[in-house]
């Protein structure tokens, strides 16, 4: 008959046999990079070239170039998506949380841009926004423009159009996850409201948002962390960061160094400037959003 | 008796070193020349399987293994290769891609490991597009140089009969074709290219400081900006050879200035384009200089047998390598003696081999467009730059060629 102890080691041993693979891909590919960049960041290294220990240089290169500030810059500019993602992912949550014949297809359509590759996503929106994309020709068609609209090269459009473009396809992945907020709301609370006379207006605001509250905080941290780390939507569609750098961000900026410039070294210093950024703005969010749920009741 | 049996034990000895070191020297492997190309294959396997296989049979001791890989591919994959002690020995790059490797040390200098006779076949000004204070870091091999292909329909529907030889031709009619056939006459080309078409200087003499900032300069940006807002030449896609090929294909655009080769993948992908096309001399600036992209071959410092790797690259670019790859595909060969081969004059009956015959006589006034230097990269990006801003961003051309002027010098001062 085997002990307590002896059936806690051995589920323990099984636990960590199935994180293992996980763990070993994850300290390869994610640990181990993000270690080795901190000394990277001292060298001049361009991996095929001589590597020279430099100090701090790197980083007061970066802090005299003004493409850095320019992509920290843009990238900060991109943190505006977040706000309407959010608010939109709540209402598009509310009207699919309904008990309604056919409700889960629209669920599932709002869902599709989440798992489409972003070079497909980038090809179709190319096309849509081209000077003689579809937008373009339908309002010259009516008659509502006259010369066409470069969503892509027009310096203070291009970053908008692009933030356009990672809303339209992130708006399904919260939409999923306020669902799953809404759903675990407990009917008595809305049920008991309704009963104390509540209308529609009020059970929403007083009910279903301040319980979404925990959920709000955390896809507003995740959508931070992303809007900052933006890149793959811009270097499938301008990875040179153009229009005159209008849509050049940090993580490109970081990326063109390194495997245009062959400045690893630089490249690694941008990169850990970025993550400072990154801590910033997720402080920032911890300390004024993590009230909600239960507990807004409970103050 | 006993120094019989000593010599008859020092015989067997030495000849069984003999033996032991013959042994040795016929197990030596070869030499493995790891070869990289870009987009070859597998329209010119045959070609290439035929020239390593003669290689080879010439040089015993030499392997050739051929590895092709698409464009955007190459320099992250030798980055790969060179970290993981894996170099290729020979790499087919363009002439920015050595500048900016050559930059880091990572390119064999030839001036100082080829021999003089393995030097000298090419064509100078090609063989100097990599040459920096420092030296040669590549063997220029194939070029492709700017022919101009029209549409005949195009240019009847606007009423225009007569050809365009220069760029402020083009842009002077360049209203007229938009408006009455909706294709723009050509898409512009860099602003940087644009800069070497007319005669306009990038940096001083010594290569220290930028000296673009003229009036002459922002004069083209001002007749550039001016014919974009007239709607003559669009603001997007400024050389973007695919969007260009693209708009052409569709009967969008009137004239391209592309290498020869343009013209098979019209006739692949727009037939009934192709049927109404026509080839003539490239469109010129002030300079009258005209675009000769070239790739080349070049060997990793990281490489582990420098000597057959130079041989080997020497090999594929001769002047009787070049010259049948040439025959093979509407490119153009770096060698002095194989560009003159009466082949490229031989037939002008359809579009393709007429272009050849063009770009022949262009030959002399070509150019690869480089200021052979490692910075090479960069500079261009700040120069593009300072045209989309005032393109696309309504600013001041002098005030843009301003800001471009003082990245350029703070690039050229390493800072």
């Amino acid at each position: 008959m085997k002990t307590d102890s002896g059936r806690k080691t051995r589920d323990t041993l099984i636990a960590y046999g199935f994180m293992a693979p996980a763990l070993i891909l994850l300290l390869v590919f994610v640990f181990f990079p993000i270690i080795y960049s901190i000394p990277l960041a001292f060298f001049d290294y361009s991996v095929i070239g001589e590597t020279k220990f430099i100090g701090w240089a790197n980083f007061t290169r970066a802090i005299q170039d003004n493409e850095f500030w320019i992509s920290i810059k843009n990238s900060l500019l991109f943190v505006l998506v977040v706000p309407p993602i959010q608010i939109l992912s709540i209402l598009l949550a509310i009207l699919v949380n309904r008990k309604l014949k056919g409700i889960t297809l629209f669920r599932v359509l709002y869902y599709i841009p989440v798992v489409t590759s972003m070079m497909a996503v980038a090809i179709i929106w190319d096309w849509i926004f081209k000077p003689n994309g579809i937008i373009n020709t339908l309002l010259i068609n009516w008659g509502l423009l006259k010369t066409p609209i470069l969503f892509m090269a027009d310096t203070r459009l291009a970053l908008v159009s692009m933030m356009f473009i990672t809303l339209w396809q992130g708006l399904g992945y919260y939409m999923m996850l306020y669902l799953a907020g809404l759903q675990s709301i407990p009917e008595e609370l809305e049920e008991a409201a309704v009963v104390d006379g509540a209308n529609k207006s009020q059970t929403l605001f007083k009910i279903k948002i301040p319980m979404l509250k925990p959920y709000v905080w955390f896809c507003s941290l995740i959508s931070v962390l992303s809007a900052v780390r933006v890149f793959d939507v811009i270097f499938a569609l301008k990875d040179d960061g153009g229009p005159n750098n209008a849509t050049l961000v940090a993580n490109l900026y970081s990326y063109r160094k390194a495997f245009v410039g062959f400045e690893f070294g630089y490249s690694a210093a941008i990169g850990l400037l970025v993550s400072v950024v990154l801590t910033a703005l997720s402080i920032v969010v911890f300390v004024y959003g993590k009230k909600g749920g239960m507990g807004y009741y409970n103050d | 008796m006993l120094k019989k049996v000593k010599a008859v034990k020092l015989l067997i000895l030495g000849l069984a070193l003999v033996m032991l070191a013959s042994v040795f020297v016929s197990a030596k492997a070869p030499t493995t020349v790891d070869f990289w190309t870009i987009s070859l294959r597998p329209t010119f396997d045959g070609f290439f399987n035929d020239l390593i296989a003669k290689y080879e049979k010439a040089h015993p001791d030499v392997k050739v293994q051929w590895t092709d890989l698409p464009y955007d591919a190459i320099q992250s994959k030798l980055i790969a290769a060179v970290a993981g002690g894996t170099s290729p020995d020979v790499v087919n790059l363009n002439t920015e891609m050595a500048l900016v490797l050559s930059g880091k040390n990572a390119l064999v200098n030839l001036d100082k490991e080829a021999t003089a006779a393995q030097r000298s076949p090419y064509i100078k000004t090609l063989y100097n597009s990599t040459k920096t204070s420092k030296g040669a870091f590549a063997f220029p091999w194939y070029g492709a140089p700017d022919v101009m292909i029209y549409n005949k329909d195009l240019f009847a529907k606007a009423g225009i009969t007569d050809i365009p030889k220069t760029f402020d031709e083009a842009l002077a009619f360049g209203k007229t074709m938009h408006e009455k056939t909706g294709a723009y006459p050509f898409i512009p080309d860099f602003f940087y290219r644009i800069m070497f078409f007319e005669g306009i200087p990038f940096l001083n003499v010594g290569k220290t400081k930028a000296a673009f900032n003229t009036p002459a300069a922002v004069a083209v940006l001002k007749k550039y900006k001016k014919a974009t807002d007239e709607n003559a030449v669009p603001r997007t896609d400024w050389g973007q050879w695919d969007k260009m090929l693209q708009e052409f294909n569709t009967g969008k655009l009137a004239m391209i200035n592309s290498g020869p080769q343009s013209i098979k993948r019209i006739k692949d992908e727009a037939p009934d384009i192709y049927k109404n096309i026509e080839v003539t001399s490239s469109m010129l600036g002030k300079a009258g200089l005209i675009l000769n992209p070239i790739m080349n071959l070049v060997v990793p410092v990281a490489s582990k047998h420098h000597k057959e790797a130079i041989a080997f690259a020497a090999y594929i670019t001769n002047d009787q390598n070049q010259l049948a790859f040439s025959k093979t595909v509407a490119i153009f060969p770096s060698t002095i003696n194989a560009s003159q081969d009466p082949f490229f004059k031989s037939d002008v009956s359809k579009p393709e081999t007429k272009a050849t015959a063009i770009a022949a006589e262009e030959l002399i006034h070509t150019a690869d467009l480089t200021l052979a230097i490692p910075q090479q990269l960069d500079i261009f990006t700040a120069v593009n730059k300072a045209a989309e801003a005032v393109i696309l961003g309504n600013e001041d051309p002098k005030a843009a060629l301003t800001a471009a002027e003082k990245k350029v010098n703070s690039i050229l001062a390493g800072k």
